[in-house]
């Protein structure tokens, strides 16, 4: 796509300038460079470009997702046409940085909820609620930043809205959901493919209790993510008991609370079974 | 090496799976930089 369109390659080059993937706050450094390229024309050239490609060529296949076309991904950041269609079932938090700006003569209209000012992402409480912060709306040629480390957005548009869609990779952890009516926390989910993934390595290496699978537990056991660490351990255990009590003995004092409380708890257990 | 069972304590919330109950930002956002997905049998809402 780069080679038809200078204007993406120009924005590619200030990203990968500008862009330090250890510190995600420099992603709002960009947001001239991407205001430039909303009106350099480039969208709708691009979804032409893409649009004339299928047209000519039917085996074609360009970076289409379910409901987004992908212009350009790279690690730690991507660029994405997004079809926005309609609202879900629960208001998500938004796991990753991001600006958005509706195409066409579209307006995307939001509310905002603030998020708790002692709200910690990786520690999940369903005492948690939102508290409302007022709606808006983008129009044509506006830019919404999402500072999705404070704020919940929820959106809204009278009919399917393609927005230009520019994102980091995730920031946070986890992806909370709120109930609509009561706005409380119900539920967390992994914001990153690779969490659950590992989660579902371990189970797997457990259920086979390969003695070979021994140290990549242990290593796994200590992951950043705390759900991941803690699959680690209990299909450790399916291996070799003492090394899954050593490395319970170690989370018991381990910076997640919920992680400190269970392997504590589990400690308890093993020792009344002696 | 002994594998004697454990009796485990469960986490007091358990994460679920990227999008385990409805298309999720995250999962939206991943679509950008991966292509495969893979779900945990969990609760969904």
């Amino acid at each position: 796509m780069h080679a038809s369109h200078p204007e993406l390659s120009h924005f590619v080059a200030r990203v990968e300038q500008s862009f330090d993937r250890e510190d995600p706050q420099s992603f709002w450094t960009l947001q001239d460079d991407f205001i430039a390229l909303l009106r350099s024309g480039f969208p709708a050239a691009a979804l032409n470009n893409e649009l004339a490609q299928l047209a000519q060529n039917p085996a074609y296949q360009g970076d289409w997702q379910t409901n987004q076309l992908v212009l350009h991904r790279a690690r730690g950041w991507a660029l994405a046409l997004w079809l926005y269609e309609r609202p879900r079932r629960y208001l998500h938090s938004t796991p990753y940085y991001g600006m958005l700006a509706p195409l066409g003569d579209d307006c995307l209209h939001y509310e905002v909820y603030e998020l708790p000012a002692d709200h910690r992402n990786e520690v999940f409480d369903p005492a948690q609620r939102l508290s409302p912060a007022g709606a808006g709306l983008v129009g044509p040629g506006g830019v919404l930043l999402l500072h999705s480390d404070r704020q919940v957005y929820d959106f809204r548009s009278a009919r399917p809205c393609v927005t230009l869609k520019f994102t980091t990779a995730a920031v946070q952890p986890m992806e909370w959901l709120f109930a609509r009516d009561t706005l409380y926390a119900v539920q967390a989910n992994d914001s990153t493919l690779d969490s659950t993934q590992l989660r579902v390595a371990a189970y797997t290496l457990g259920r086979l209790a390969h003695p070979s699978s021994r140290e990549p537990l242990e290593y796994l056991s200590r992951h950043a993510h705390h759900a991941v660490r803690w699959a680690a351990v209990r299909n450790l255990a399916q291996i070799d008991r003492e090394a899954a009590l050593a490395g319970l003995e170690r989370m018991s004092v381990d910076p997640h609370p919920h992680l400190r409380r269970a392997a504590a708890e589990t400690l308890r257990r093993a020792r009344r079974e002696v | 090496m002994t594998t004697e069972t454990i009796e485990f304590a469960g986490l007091e919330y358990e994460v679920a799976s990227v999008g385990a109950t409805e298309s999720s930002n995250a999962e939206e956002n991943q679509a950008a930089f991966f292509v495969f997905f893979y779900r945990l049998p969990e609760q969904v809402l």
